[in-house]
């Protein structure tokens, strides 16, 4: 029965270790988008205080030159930008699908936990049964011995009702 | 009597450098392939640039064959450490199990006589 934990124990450390790089190639991409970003931003911002300059009467002749330079940049830039954004795109939907199976994999291996203890408890319980009887029919034969008309020991409401409980259930589910 | 200080030695290159090396390599042999079609084109001799040509690919065969190496390493290592992963998760768990099943096992039989006794 442990096999069933160990496997999904494995599944579990397979799925958080693909997340770890899943969440590394998302931050990679994120990084080039950034940069791309910020290299529009700085030529926007370049290409604005030239044009205020101009405005403000300043005529430099090779502002025209360098506003020309900044709109091909830009020009350039876009086709770059959609293509980092793309990544970024396909990289969070790869980190999440990945996430995702390690939500699937916990839930995997809380219950192959459940089930491995149900199998165990349901073992005990079994034992304790056995072990219960054997007590009580001991209690009776001594309890004869030294001529007791009162039993001694009387389970305790709770598990009287338990057991009856069970019992009339698995009667059932066996019908 | 000074002694000197052995210089340290060069650090291997990391897997981004070399592939940045390999992409370089290629792009170069690319362009002298096509250096050679226009040479052939214009009738001119294209021994020296073939021989470049064969030394370049022998260069990112070499690089190449480093970052699979490199790749192999890294799967294993990968490998054992969701093993190892897997192995601890796995004894926390059936540990957890048998500290609760022991919290209910039953007392001593009373007529059984104790250790210490």
């Amino acid at each position: 029965m442990t096999d069933t934990i160990r496997a999904a124990a494995h599944a579990l450390a397979g799925a958080r270790s693909k997340t770890a790089g899943t969440a590394r190639t998302l931050t990679e991409a994120q990084a080039v988008s950034d940069g791309f970003k910020a290299r529009v931003t700085a030529l926007a911002s370049e290409r604005a205080g030239i044009v205020a300059a101009a405005r403000g009467g300043d005529r430099d002749p090779t502002h025209a030159l360098r506003v020309g330079v900044i709109d091909a940049d830009l020009q350039d830039l876009a086709p770059m930008i959609g293509d980092a954004n793309a990544g970024v795109a396909v990289a969070q939907a790869q980190n999440q699908e990945a996430v995702q199976a390690v939500v699937r994999a916990e839930q995997q291996m809380a219950m192959a936990e459940a089930a491995e203890l149900e199998a165990r408890l349901a073992a005990h319980a079994a034992k304790l049964d056995a072990l219960l009887l054997t007590t009580l029919n001991e209690l009776t034969a001594v309890g004869k011995r030294v001529g007791r008309a009162r039993p001694v020991f009387m389970p305790s409401p709770e598990l009287a009702n338990t057991l009856q409980r069970l019992h009339l259930t698995a009667t059932l589910v066996r019908r | 009597m000074t002694v000197r200080k052995k210089p340290d030695p060069t650090p291997p290159a990391t897997e981004k450098q070399l592939r940045a090396a390999l992409e370089t390599l290629r792009q170069e042999s690319a362009a002298a392939r096509q250096r050679v079609l226009r040479l052939l084109a214009e009738g001119q001799n294209t021994g020296d640039l073939r021989m470049e040509i064969t030394a370049l690919e022998r260069r990112i065969e070499d690089i190449a064959a480093v970052l699979a190496a490199l790749a192999a390493e890294r799967e294993r290592e990968d490998a054992a450490n969701v093993a190892s992963s897997a192995d601890a998760l796995a004894t926390d768990a059936i540990d957890r199990l048998e500290v609760r099943l022991a919290s209910l096992q039953p007392p001593p039989h009373p007529t059984t006589k104790g250790t210490d006794q």
